[in-house]
């Protein structure tokens, strides 16, 4: 029998200071300790990235869970990663420039966003984050392809780092996430000793987004 | 190297990878990515480059250790201790 798919919500929002008033009503939805490690950003444009992203965050989990978003508790796990206290509801949030993206479902998942940077792409980079076989396919490939399927590549496995909690502590090149032979992302993977589903997200041109999850997903949009 | 030269020599690091960075006032015991903006990729860098210019090799399992500059100092400065400090920049940052 084939299981059903994991249900999983996908908001975006903008993180630019364009809109002061939303800055500010996701400024108060902070506790202490978030509005203390915004203000430790050096520049202020981290500072209302930081701001916005994780207010817009408590925003959307308040509204999902008809909970009051200013009152929302997190924890980190061992390695890190923010979960929510009391709630069996799992989220990933990721930003990338004035990009910021969510994910929420009743499972693990890892969501991760990248903009795309030619100056970035370098062979020993590569060469650290890939499997072989993945580099060997990569290594041959025109540098505009190159460029591209780094970012899909890093974004896909940047997901699976965060959906198992380990971060860069699970070794970006010791599993796949391109199918073999090709620069194209394969539908699951194996890292961490369990088995990962894997979605591409629509992105524009300049950007690459991933989405792993314990099962093969269903991702609704929802704005 | 000296203690306060192993900062020099990460924070010479991190200004080749994030250049618009402000790092004067980084402080020691707080979380680097909590005070810039550094993504995984820029961390795979720092160890990249600690590699290249030192021939430190910091496995994943350490990684965590390298999160605030005091981590850096305590677990760099014995492995660099009998190195000499090199600042791809040319000049040391304070």
């Amino acid at each position: 029998m084939v299981p059903s798919p994991l249900e999983v919500r996908l908001h975006r929002t903008q993180a630019c200071a364009s809109d002061a008033a939303l800055l500010q009503r996701r400024a108060r939805l902070l506790d202490p300790e978030e509005r203390a490690r915004a203000e430790r950003f050096v520049f202020e444009r981290h500072r209302q990235r930081f701001v916005a992203a994780h207010g817009f965050l408590r925003e959307v989990l308040g509204r999902a869970l008809g909970r009051d978003p200013a009152r929302l508790s997190f924890e980190i796990e061992a390695r890190g990663k923010p979960r929510l206290a009391g709630a069996e509801l799992h989220f990933s949030l990721t930003h990338t420039g004035d990009h910021v993206l969510l994910a929420l479902a009743e499972e693990p998942l890892g969501l991760d966003a990248e903009e795309v940077r030619p100056a970035r792409v370098g062979t020993d980079l590569a060469r650290r984050v890939m499997a072989a076989e993945e580099f060997a396919s990569w290594s041959g490939a025109p540098r505009a392809e190159q460029v591209r399927a780094f970012f899909r590549l890093w974004s896909a496995k940047e997901s699976v780092m965060k959906a198992c909690g380990l971060g860069l502590e699970l070794a970006p090149g010791g599993f796949s996430v391109f199918s073999p032979g090709k620069l194209e992302l394969a539908s699951e993977t194996g890292a961490a000793g369990s088995p990962w589903s894997l979605v591409e997200l629509p992105a524009p041109e300049e950007y690459a987004a991933a989405l792993a999850t314990p099962r093969p997903a269903r991702v609704i949009e929802t704005g | 190297m000296t203690q306060d030269e192993v900062i020099i020599a990460i924070k010479d690091i991190i200004a080749q990878i994030a250049p618009d960075e402000d790092l004067t006032n980084l402080e020691m015991d707080v979380r680097l990515r909590e005070q810039i903006e550094l993504d995984s990729m820029d961390f795979l860098d720092i160890v990249m480059e600690l590699r290249k210019l030192y021939g430190v090799q910091v496995p994943e399992k350490d990684y965590m250790e390298l999160a605030t500059l005091a981590g850096c100092v305590k677990y760099l400065h014995p492995l660099l201790e009998k190195k000499p400090l090199h600042c791809a920049q040319g000049a040391p940052i304070s």
